[in-house]
């Protein structure tokens, strides 16, 4: 349809260029054996990967970050679940504010809801600063998130295979785990997958509320004062990158897997 | 019906969403094995309260029993009813068998049971061969056939249906309608039908509750609601009726006379409460009326007019015969056995014998 190459098709080249072209530096700079990250490329080295691997205290930085996104991406969809089940399957009184207060986190600077966060934390409720308090502030910037993903999901189901389900003899306990959680399966993949994200490269947040030990956007943003740690860095980089395009692709493969049942009620 | 013992009793019901009010005293038994319909035009409340009666809704007033239990507080999985939704409601992520085999898992039955009784229902509605096809490969006769297996295979006492009927074409949906029938005369299981198709419902039921604006009008048998309706909406409601209206003149016995000014005297029998000088109509089916040429000097039971439409259905002929005084026309059906017909414009006689016609109250 676009085989012309008219204005629009040059923009379009020049968006995706400018979105994607800096990203996919990364991975040259980590495979070029020189210090500096500058043209022209002096040669290929896998010497960046090996002093990266060798790099304890970014590895402890990297698990630090895994383990906080994994348990975020856990506990922020188990908390969206039940609030978005509530909000699309009753009237809530106040039911509209409610989910206006919840995606809240959504709009408002996280450099606000770090500090907002630093004072409750350490002057009311006179908690240690550590990789826990980071994981409860990437929890509430989540939330919206997930509950976003998982409402679109929930409210597309025909309400009457839950009272199917319950005229069948299920209690909604049972009618949760049989045909809620299944059906909602592919939404709670992607609320997973995107708290899971977000979390990983959050920096502002952790940054004010980590305590001795560091995240890895934190780690990294560190290491920018030593030039010849910049190359092990890209190197990380870049191994991210590959991990989270083949997360991203995974995510896509089940939702479209998932497709056919969003609209379970038509005939 | 009405010797068999009552498996559901409702005693007074009403229901409020809200301000609004969609049932209001609704009193009444469905007796044990009938097949009993629920019939009204949309928004009259007659899914509000099968949906009661599954438990799904529960009443703002009222006593609710089923098989001799009270159902308040009962929760709609503790119910000895089951549901076939207008929508199907088939579980999209599981086929056929384990649709049909999803109320069975709370039942504590063994594993062969269990799969021998999805098995019957699957031959019961005649799915054979389909029990590991996806949900979403079915067709709209298949999904309605699913929904009920998924119902009959729990076997409960009262089998609720919410317009099962009303997504098929017309001519799977006659073909259903007779094996529903038969289905229900084969498991004689006590079932609830909710339609807004009077035919439907005429052909299908034991009995009829006609329902408007979330009150029952008439209970009946198809031939009684037909032949004896109440009231106005309800002759209006089921099949089509001629009405002429006047005010009562006398009472005579279990009859009435109707003045009809211009139009004349009519008497026939009376039903509901009727007062002498209230308001009245004398009701007509059109099947009831008997055409002859040419005008007739005035008598009982009879008017003149002339042929304003002629509808030719094969086996019968409609006409709507303008009669002078009156706002609309008759309809008129006769069977296509007897005569040549009538041509348009032609001058007519409209008779009725007087057991044909019913007075009605406004």
């Amino acid at each position: 349809m676009f085989r012309r190459p008219d204005a629009l098709w040059i923009y379009a080249i020049i968006f995706v260029a400018f979105l994607y072209g800096p990203v996919l530096l990364l991975p040259v700079f980590a495979l070029n054996d020189s210090n500096f990250a500058t043209f022209p490329l002096a040669g290929f080295t896998l010497r960046n990967f090996q002093s990266m691997a060798a790099n304890t205290s970014m590895i402890m930085a990297l698990q630090n970050s895994l383990k906080i996104a994994i348990g975020v991406a856990l506990l922020s969809t188990a908390l969206a679940m039940p609030a978005s089940l509530a909000l699309t399957r009753f009237r809530l009184p106040g039911g509209g504010p409610i989910h206006g207060f919840m995606m809240l986190p959504l709009v408002m600077p996280s450099i606000v809801i770090a500090v907002a966060l630093l004072v409750i934390i350490l002057k009311i409720l006179g908690i240690q600063l550590s990789l826990w308090t980071v994981a409860a502030g990437h929890v509430l910037i989540c939330l919206p998130f997930c509950m976003s993903v998982l409402m679109s999901r929930l409210e597309g189901f025909d309400p009457n295979l839950e009272e199917a389900s319950r005229d069948l003899g299920c209690t909604a306990w049972q009618t949760f785990w049989r045909l809620t959680f299944p059906l909602a399966a592919p939404g709670v993949v992607s609320s997973l997958l995107m708290a899971f994200i977000i979390s990983f490269d959050e920096f502002v947040i952790a940054f004010f509320l980590t305590g001795t030990e560091n995240t890895l956007p934190v780690y990294l943003f560190s290491q920018l004062r030593f030039p010849n740690r910049l190359p092990g860095v890209m190197a990380l980089g870049t191994l991210i990158l590959v991990g989270s395009t083949v997360l991203v692709l995974v995510a896509e493969l089940i939702r479209k897997r998932g497709a056919p049942s969003a609209n379970p009620g038509d005939i | 019906m009405t010797d068999v013992s009552p498996i559901i009793e409702l005693r007074d019901i009403r229901k409020k969403f809200g301000a609004l009010t969609v049932l209001q005293d609704i009193s009444f038994d469905i007796a044990e094995g009938e097949f009993f319909s629920l019939l009204g035009a949309s928004g009259c409340g007659k899914t509000t309260l099968l949906r009661i009666l599954a438990g799904i809704e529960q009443p703002t007033g009222g006593n609710l029993l089923i098989d001799g239990q009270p159902m308040a507080g009962v929760a709609a999985n503790h119910r000895p009813t089951n549901m076939v939704f207008q929508s199907y409601a088939i579980f999209p992520h599981l086929n056929v068998e384990e649709n049909i085999g999803y109320g069975l898992r709370n039942m504590r039955l063994t594993k062969d049971d269990a799969r021998e009784r999805v098995a019957e229902a699957i031959g019961l509605v005649k799915l054979d061969g389909l029990a590991t096809r996806n949900a979403h490969q079915l067709s709209g006769g298949q999904r309605q056939r699913v929904a009920l297996a998924r119902a009959l295979v729990c076997r409960p006492k009262v089998l609720l249906l919410d317009e099962p009927l009303s997504a098929l074409d017309k001519k799977l949906r006659e073909e259903m309608q007779l094996e529903l029938r038969a289905l229900q005369r084969m498991v004689g299981i006590t079932f609830v039908f909710v339609t807004h198709d009077q035919e439907e419902a005429l052909t299908l039921s034991d009995r009829i509750a006609v329902m408007a604006d979330g009150r029952v009008l008439q209970i009946d048998s198809p031939r009684g609601l037909y032949e004896r309706p109440a009231s106005r909406r309800v002759a209006e409601f089921i099949g089509s009726m001629n009405l002429i209206p006047g005010h009562v003149a006398a009472l005579t016995g279990n009859g009435a006379r109707l003045d009809a000014g211009d139009l004349g005297m009519f008497g026939a029998e009376a039903v509901g409460s009727l007062r002498a000088g209230a308001a009245a109509y004398l009701a007509l089916r059109p099947e009831k009326l008997t055409l002859a040429a040419g005008h007739a000097g005035s008598g009982p039971n009879r008017l003149n007019g002339e042929v304003r439409e002629a509808a030719y259905l094969g086996d019968r002929v409609h006409y709507q015969v303008a009669v002078a005084g009156l706002d609309q026309p008759m309809a008129v059906s006769v069977s296509n056995a007897e005569g040549e017909g009538f041509s348009l414009g032609a001058p007519v006689c409209v008779s009725w014998p007087e057991a044909g016609g019913l007075i009605l109250a406004q």
